[in-house]
């Protein structure tokens, strides 16, 4: 054969093999599009979480003291009570939930009858799992003379169908967020759409719908970059993919530092991924800043993994003390996270106690899951096949689902449906049995 | 931003106990494993002695006799994760009971700690169709509900050998570098090499020689090693094997390409074959547990293997015949030779670095589909071989 003709050929081979590999790439590609942070909006926005939650605290601070000044300016107050708000979700603070509270009271206190700031009410309500409250917070709205603009009716039904989601009626929540997109497509009703795509078992539809959420933002900032990789990170995470986790969770603490559970959860992986020593340093380094319980449990969890039983026992402690006050300011909002530290390091009562609470509270797919695991720790697997049932009907899909319904039918006899379960676990989430995931303390 | 269903922050359960159990003829082998962390958590201990972990474990018949349970070793193993006690018991039923029907006592940790749940799987029962590497679940224990009935219902060794017929046929088609090694073999069959250069068509009773040979070597190659593997012990990490099977590839792929071995095609399938004998020993390693069940698994595997080659290369085979005798081979040649060329790179970079990439995973989803256009070409070939047979039969008729 000719040189010529040889090289010829050999040329035509490669082209036909790339072209396959890509083929092939596309093919693999499809269900997780590759991360776009493009251009990041700096200019006038927090750098940090430290300076993104000074920021905040002044604001709700100055606006406080205006409405105090005004005497009868409730918006001042309403503004305080967004900015309280906005600061309790990144400091994790219920005392700041209680700013807001407070700022809210004020606000109505000014307010004709009828009017006030009820949406933020409603958002507010909404945080701290008062479900019944934001409902009727959304009600007054509809009762408005006046309609409000496009953009802020699509947020009362974004809201509406948040909380439909919470009472496990998921199709109508999906209604819900639909009808808010139609009327404003804006990056948080397409943020919810991706969050209820992923927890109903479509991470596929749920990773483009963050692609979505992220491109229909043209000002991004550094705050909702981090918070699109944490979503992404936590997506990888429940599917097995710990290193693309990892890469998320770093971008996320690179874009927007000092987030401290961004950073509980990358030394929850570095723990996971081979080294606790560094996890170990890094959790004490978050525990020495604030006395946060998820950090002590999380602490407590690797303290007791690593066969530290005593220094275990002390961060629990710590942590059941915190947990009891919390409960006590915010019952709905705490009940969850009480009900994980009683089945994990106290009394299965206790957890049964809060975990009924936040079902009757919350019946989705996540409390109804906590209490149907809280059954199997009273000896009641078979009510915890029930409870699993009726996460099923609200179309909550999660290897976790999967992997208690397995404990729960080999408890009660049920060998081949169990087995049935253990692969569906496995199928979603590769480690889901991997002993290095006990080192993941939050991992939704 | 607010995005209220996000906010929601759950914890994962602590870590539970599992015991697996590979039934033999005779005895069962239990394999249990035990967080240290949670055995540390309830004892202030690190570590148990056999004589005390003895005295959790027991099984019995179901009309109450007990069996004998040996501690057989009992080890701390931390990979990647919390160190884990990891103990080998040996249950031998009473005379005269069989090992299908009993009852297993267990009490170890969820005496104590509530939460704490004890997993049973068996993990092989060659009599009853389970063999290593499908786990199946069997039974849970905690607190309160110490004692399992077994039932494993009647066995039979044919049972297991069609299982382990299955297992190989799965293996190997799921397999894809152990496919795509010996299709890069197959590549340069229909053609001559001349000055180190690929020539034309080589005619179909070379082809068939040397398809037959490359076949036939990379079977015992790989039936070397895995009968070593099962009987004798042999071993290699995990890793340099599967780096050893990516090079194999590779190597394959330069010759499909530029013949670097012509004529010793044969050779190099069964020298390489050893290699990934060893991958495949790995699977079958404890198979069962007693040496009758073992060769009958090992023979079911090995057969199972060579189903799938078997119909890959009656897959191929019209397409070597027909696409061979035309100009357009070489590049069909290359082509396969680059894209394995470019499979093997990625797969051996992952191998090596312990990392993936994307390239590999998007060749492994690709070959998944394989199937399908490997179908289509062989039913094509198939009726151009068949038209132009009958085309011939038409013309030597009309001419007598």
């Amino acid at each position: 054969m000719a040189a010529g003709r040889t090289y010829e050929l050999s040329i035509a081979g490669l082209l036909i093999a790339a072209l396959a590999v890509f083929a092939m790439y596309r093919l693999a590609g499809t269900s997780h599009p590759p991360s776009r942070p493009g251009l990041i909006w700096r200019t006038g926005y927090p750098q940090s979480a430290d300076e993104a939650i000074e920021r905040l605290r002044k604001q709700a601070e100055s606006n406080d003291k205006i409405g105090a000044d005004r005497g009868n300016d409730w918006l001042a107050y309403q503004d305080a009570a967004t900015g309280w708000t906005s600061l309790a979700r990144l400091t994790g603070d219920p005392d700041d939930y209680s700013r807001a509270e407070a700022s809210l009271a004020r606000a109505f206190g000014i307010a004709a009858s009828g009017a006030g700031p009820h949406q933020t009410l409603a958002t507010f309500e909404l945080d701290v799992h008062r479900i019944d409250r934001a409902l009727a917070a959304l009600d007054v709205i509809d009762h408005y003379p006046v309609p409000d603009a496009p953009p802020i009716q699509a947020e009362h039904l974004a809201i509406r169908g948040d909380i439909t989601f919470f009472r496990g009626q998921t199709e109508e929540a999906r209604r819900l967020h639909a009808q808010a997109l139609a009327l404003s497509a804006g990056p948080e009703t397409l943020c919810r759409i991706a969050q209820l795509q992923w927890r109903t078992g479509s991470p596929g539809d749920a990773n483009a719908s963050l692609a979505s959420c992220e491109a229909s933002v043209r000002m991004r900032t550094p705050q909702f970059v981090a918070y699109i990789a944490v979503q992404r990170a936590l997506m990888a995470l429940n599917q097995g993919n710990w290193q693309e986790a990892m890469a998320r969770f770093t971008e996320a603490e690179r874009i927007f530092p000092g987030d401290w559970k961004t950073e509980l959860r990358i030394a929850m992986m570095q723990a996971a991924m081979g080294d606790p020593a560094a996890a170990t340093k890094a959790m004490e380094k978050l525990a020495s800043k604030d006395s946060r319980p998820e950090v002590a449990d999380s602490l407590a969890n690797l303290y007791r993994l690593t066969g530290d039983g005593m220094r275990s026992r002390e961060w629990a402690a710590h942590a059941a003390a915190t947990w009891k006050r919390r409960v006590v300011q915010f019952p709905q909002a705490y009940w969850g996270h009480a009900r994980d530290h009683e089945l994990a390091f106290g009394d299965p009562k206790a957890a049964l106690r809060y975990a009924i609470s936040d079902a009757r509270n919350r019946p989705y797919g996540e409390p109804l899951v906590g209490l149907a695991r809280t059954w199997i720790a009273n000896s009641r697997a078979d009510l915890a096949l029930v409870l699993l049932a009726k996460a099923d009907r609200t179309g909550w899909k999660s290897a976790e689902v999967e992997r208690v319904r397995a404990e729960a039918l080999a408890l009660t006899g049920k060998a081949d449906a169990a087995q049935a379960a253990h692969a569906a676990a496995l199928a979603m989430d590769p480690r889901t049995y991997d002993p290095a995931r006990a080192y993941i303390w939050l991992d939704h | 931003m607010a995005c209220m269903i996000a906010s929601s922050v759950g914890a994962h359960s602590t870590p539970n106990s599992s015991i697996e159990l590979d039934f033999g003829q005779t005895q069962v082998k239990a394999h249990i494993t035990v967080p240290v962390s949670e055995f540390s958590y309830v004892t202030g201990r690190k570590s148990l002695s056999m004589e005390e972990l003895l005295t959790h474990v027991g099984a019995s018949t179901a009309e109450g006799a007990a069996w004998t349970v040996k501690g057989e070793s009992l080890r701390i193993l931390a990979t990647q994760g919390p160190p884990e006690l990891i103990a080998d018991l040996i249950l031998a039923p009473p005379p005269g009971h069989d090992v299908r029907h009993w009852t297993l006592r267990y009490d170890l940790l969820i005496d104590r700690l509530p939460n704490h749940i004890v997993l049973a799987f068996v993990r092989s029962d060659f009599a009853g169709g389970v063999l290593q590497g499908q786990p199946q679940m069997i039974g849970a224990l905690r607190q309160g509900q110490t004692m399992l009935d077994i039932d494993r219902g009647p066995g039979s060794g044919w049972r297991g050998f069609v299982s382990a017929v299955w297992l190989g046929m799965h293996h190997i088609a799921d397999g894809h570098d152990h496919l795509l090694f010996l299709m890069a073999l197959l590549l340069p069959a229909p053609v001559l090499a001349a000055e180190r250069c690929w020539n034309g068509y080589g005619g179909l009773r070379p082809m068939l020689r040397k398809l037959v040979g490359v076949v036939t070597a990379f079977t015992i190659g790989h039936s070397i090693t895995l009968i070593g593997g099962a009987f004798f012990g042999w071993r290699l990490a995990a890793q340099p094997v599967e780096i050893g099977i990516a090079v194999s590839i590779l190597v394959s792929a330069i010759h499909a390409w530029q013949p670097i071995f012509p004529g010793r095609e044969a050779l190099i399938a069964g020298g390489f074959g050893l290699v990934h004998g060893l991958a495949f020993a790995t699977i079958i390693g404890n198979f069962a547990i007693e040496p009758v069940y073992k060769a009958q698994a090992i023979l079911g595997f090995n057969l199972g293997i060579e189903l799938v080659q078997l119909a890959v290369v009656t897959a191929v085979l019209p397409a070597l015949i027909v696409l061979g005798q035309t100009t357009t081979y070489p590049v069909i040649r290359i082509s396969g030779a680059a894209f394995a060329g470019v499979a093997a790179t990625a797969w051996g970079f992952e191998r090596v670095t312990g990392t993936n990439n994307p390239v590999a995973r998007a060749i492994d989803t690709g070959l998944n589909y394989a199937i399908w256009p490997l179908a289509v070409l062989a039913v094509v070939c198939l009726l151009v071989l068949l038209g132009g047979q009958s085309r011939r039969a038409g013309r030597y008729s009309s001419s007598i």
